[in-house]
């Protein structure tokens, strides 16, 4: 657990530095993997989704804490909530197109595997800053955090991207028919079914269910449902 | 339109419950005192390992969750220490209550930076959970009947000090 690194006379977030190696691989990826045929501005469409995931995460984070203000006035704490920067992103690219119109999905099959490593990436920042907190265990590869041994819940995050990240890679040989962007999606809720699940820190409705989680798995049936849903036209077309 | 829920969809759907409702977490009943209640009668070790609890005899007392591996916390400490003698003299004790380390370990750190301060020692978090506080380090400021005037997340400023040193003695001014 390390919370700060020490640069010289340079303090810096661990958390607040994977965040912004995260984005950079981000931006630095998906503008090659754009497809030049797309005619999509990359730059202007990915700086605009960057900034949008900056808001989103930061505004996702503070409106979650529990002392607003303490938490606005905290410069230093660059806590960031990565639902957030998704929805903010999403946004973002929203206002784009509408003011733009952009091949959306062309764009976000370019967007995936970058998209998936940036989250791992992220949520080993997270481990490294020691931010969420998972349900205490005391199994073979707990981790002391918060005054208990817990689930190293952030490494379960890393560890289901970087699972969505290979998926994608050998997806188009198993089902060449379905679009990466589906994966992205089914990525990104699998993790917040599965990891959230070994969350302490969640926002959780009566008798403990978690909300993440429940979005989670609608986006789950969302794309197991058009999974199907191609295969099955595939399947009778042919 | 004749829409069929496809069976896979389904299972996703079971699994994805069972899976939800199985990790649902219920945080186990603790103390989460907010500003404004009683701090609860909880217990720390000195470094001889004898127990304390942090009592206000009516002087107000500003407890510092600290930890010696923690860079903010190291930046912070010399900053409460300088101030500590001021505050004294109005009636406030400053505390530092180590989260989760050996006394050898903090009072080395301590030791190098020539500061004297008394040192609590919470093995098990019981501060950070009765304040509800993920962030190291955390200063609690606890007036003269024991009730938390304000928890502060991160290392305080001079000024924060110096105002909640203002807030926490308003009521034991003659």
């Amino acid at each position: 657990m390390m919370p700060l690194i020490t640069l010289g006379p340079l303090r810096l977030s661990s958390y607040g530095i994977c965040i912004v190696l995260a984005m950079g691989l981000w931006w630095w990826w998906s503008a090659r993997r754009i497809p030049s045929t797309a005619n999509i501005d990359s730059d202007g469409v990915l700086f605009v989704m960057v900034i949008g995931a900056w808001l989103g995460g930061r505004a996702g984070y503070v409106l979650g804490a529990e002392a607003i203000w303490v938490q606005l006035a905290n410069l230093r704490a660059l806590e960031f909530s990565w639902p957030g920067a998704l929805i903010g992103a999403a946004s973002a690219l929203a206002l784009y197109h509408w003011r733009r119109p952009v091949a959306i999905a062309s764009l976000l099959d370019a967007l995936t595997l970058p998209t998936l490593c940036a989250q791992a990436i992220g949520a080993v920042g997270l481990w490294l800053a020691g931010a969420a907190v998972g349900v205490p265990w005391d199994g073979a590869w707990a981790v002391a955090q918060a005054g208990a041994w817990r689930h190293p819940v952030q490494l379960y995050e890393a560890g289901i991207a970087l699972l969505a990240v290979i998926w994608c890679l050998l997806a188009p040989r198993i089902l060449p028919t379905i679009p990466a962007r589906w994966w992205l999606l089914g990525g990104i809720a699998l993790n917040w079914l599965m990891s959230e699940g070994f969350r302490a820190d969640a926002f959780t409705l009566t008798g403990g269910i978690r909300v993440i989680q429940c979005v989670g798995l609608c986006l789950l049936i969302v794309v197991s449902e058009r999974v199907m849903m191609t295969v099955r036209l595939r399947g009778s077309s042919t | 339109m004749n829409y069929q829920f496809h069976w896979m969809s389904l299972v996703v759907l079971l699994l994805g419950l069972g899976w939800v409702v199985a990790t649902r977490h219920v945080a186990t009943p603790t103390i989460v005192v907010a500003p404004g209640f009683p701090l609860p009668a909880l217990e720390f070790t000195t470094a001889t390992g004898s127990i304390v609890t942090p009592t206000s005899h009516g002087r107000a007392q500003i407890l510092t969750l600290w930890a010696s591996w923690c860079p903010p916390c190291r930046a912070e400490l010399p900053v409460v220490a300088a101030l500590a003698p001021s505050l004294a003299t109005r009636g406030i004790d400053v505390v530092l209550v180590n989260q989760g380390e050996s006394p050898a370990d903090a009072q080395g750190f301590l030791a190098d930076q020539h500061i004297t301060l008394p040192v609590w020692y919470d093995r098990n978090g019981a501060l950070a959970t009765a304040v509800a506080s993920r962030d190291l380090p955390t200063t609690v400021f606890v007036d003269g009947t024991g009730v938390v005037r304000l928890v502060y997340r991160g290392p305080v400023s001079p000024e924060v000090l110096t105002t909640m040193a203002t807030t926490l003695t308003m009521g034991a001014q003659p």
